[in-house]
């Protein structure tokens, strides 16, 4: 359908939307029907974070009549946000002619339900101590941090088991993509044919102007041409200002003498002055809770406090550190 | 109840919070320092960090180095350890605890009440109801004539009494 008849349907409200996409459905022979919910194109998963689950993940159901079995995502279906997986319910289905398999030979296929990425867990093998493996399926995953991956080409977050984060389960590997007549070998594209001599002048001939390289005739600015004045540019841009009157600069003379004539140390008799008079009121407490508040509140207790906090972060970032080389050594060990 | 803590001088300073350490630190307790219990120019030896002093030079009145509120704070912190004595004098001569409660001046309301106004016109109408019962009389008499004045003295030669 032209822009000009979906634009419309995307501005009615949802009820009526999913009127019309049922009243289109009917017209179509069952093959052709969307399978699910129509989902619109905004609402579409795109990135991994969103689907949680990748082509070649194993995954345990935890929903519908396969619950509880372990199986395989074969693919993703990003107009419905589900995926199809290697043990999955069937529907016949009433297929065309047209659209038959070099195989088939009657109508009717057996055609496999999707499930949604809710309805599934991710399994993840680990190692324990001794070498034995062991599986678990992550009740929910979560992604912190970035690495780049040779397999995908691209950034990929890495997912962690929530509320254990130092389990990493990485992402399964793609399938190679197998190079065609056409396609440009790695060293080739990466291969540096210009090296500028000067920065000064410019190679190309005198003659040549240009405004941009960009298409004259299109409407937008270019959305990365912002306009950004750096913090040096502001600087330089900036007029200086008006010098400090003398009244201010004996306000600062003054601040200062203030700041030197205070006291930042305690002598050892006033400590020890507070202090005896401090002990001559604790020394009568006898109320357990009131003990516990002094214990609580004191200078000491908020120091050993700093300090614990800062092992326990140490500690599990040493063990966030050991999961993931664990994970490699699995990894390669898998990919051997 | 057995005691808690037995505590040396130095220990016992090792459980006051920071807070009041940090107060302490840069304003000695008092025999070391002595603090105005009034408003001083703020360079004076002696000016109270919780009371608005005067600027040397221009004379105006600066918020004092610690608000009511953290004043307040640090007061109390203070009595919980048993030191709220060597804090500088507050400002207003503000007081906390039992020391305000025997402090308090009385309201007014307690020390003269106000009264409903039967109440505060009693004595007025009492005084008022006498006179008249007093002079009653003479005001009869005045309305009835001669001849009730003449039964009124009849009456009064004819009483009968125990003598």
């Amino acid at each position: 359908m032209s822009k000009r008849y979906t634009g419309v349907l995307e501005r009615l409200p949802q009820h009526f939307r999913d009127f019309f996409m049922r009243r289109a459905d009917q017209s179509q022979i069952p093959a052709f029907r969307s399978q699910g919910k129509y989902i619109p194109e905004e609402k579409r998963y795109t990135r991994p974070e969103q689907w949680k689950v990748l082509e070649g993940d194993r995954v345990m159901f935890v929903k519908g009549p396969n619950k509880g079995k372990i199986g395989k995502v074969l693919g993703l279906q990003p107009f419905t946000n589900s995926i199809y997986t290697d043990i999955a319910e069937t529907e016949p289905l009433a297929v065309p002619r047209q659209l038959w398999q070099e195989d088939q030979n009657e109508y009717l296929i057996d055609y496999p339900k999707t499930v949604s990425p809710d309805d599934v867990r991710v399994v993840a093998t680990l190692v324990r101590e001794d070498g034995t493996e062991y599986d678990i399926a992550a009740e929910d995953v979560i992604f912190k941090g970035k690495y780049f991956d040779e397999d995908y080409k691209k950034m990929m977050p890495i997912r962690r088991v929530k509320y254990h984060e130092h389990i990493i389960i990485p992402w399964p590997r793609p399938d190679p993509a197998e190079d065609c007549v056409f396609s440009t070998p790695p060293e080739v594209a990466e291969e540096r044919s210009h090296v500028e001599n000067s920065i000064l002048q410019f190679e190309q001939p005198a003659d040549f102007t240009i405004q941009s390289l960009r298409d004259p005739i299109m409407k937008r600015p270019y959305k990365w041409d912002k306009q950004v004045l750096k913090k040096g540019d502001i600087t330089k841009l900036t007029a200086p200002g008006i010098p400090y009157s003398e009244t201010k600069k004996a306000m600062f003379e003054e601040r200062r003498q203030i700041r030197e004539s205070q006291i930042t140390e305690m002598s050892a008799e006033v400590m020890e002055f507070i202090g005896s008079r401090v002990a001559e009121h604790l020394n009568n407490v006898t109320d357990p809770n009131f003990k516990q508040y002094v214990d609580k509140v004191s200078g000491q207790y908020r120091k050993q406090k700093l300090a614990r906090r800062e092992k326990e972060k140490q500690l599990l970032d040493l063990q966030i550190k050991e999961a993931e080389k664990r994970n490699k050594r699995v990894t390669r060990a898998s990919a051997q | 109840m057995s005691k808690l803590f037995n505590l040396s001088a130095l220990e016992a300073f090792e459980k006051l919070p920071l807070q009041l350490r940090n107060f302490f630190t840069r304003y000695p307790p008092a025999p070391f320092r002595k603090y105005a219990s009034e408003q001083t120019l703020a360079n004076a030896p002696d000016a109270n960090p919780f009371i608005p002093n005067r600027h040397p030079v221009t004379g105006k009145v600066q918020e004092p180095v610690y608000s009511l509120r953290r004043q307040s704070d640090l007061y109390k912190l203070a009595y919980k350890f048993g030191i709220a004595d060597l804090m500088p004098t507050m400002r207003n001569n503000k007081k906390f605890y039992a020391e305000k409660y025997e402090n308090k001046a009385l309201l007014k309301g307690v020390l003269s009440p106000k009264g409903h106004k039967w109440e505060r016109t009693y004595d007025e109408r009492k005084q008022r109801i006498s006179d008249a019962v007093a002079k009653a009389e003479e005001v009869i008499v005045e309305a009835k004539g001669s001849k009730y004045k003449k039964r009124i003295e009849r009456k009064e030669l004819e009483r009968k009494t125990w003598f």
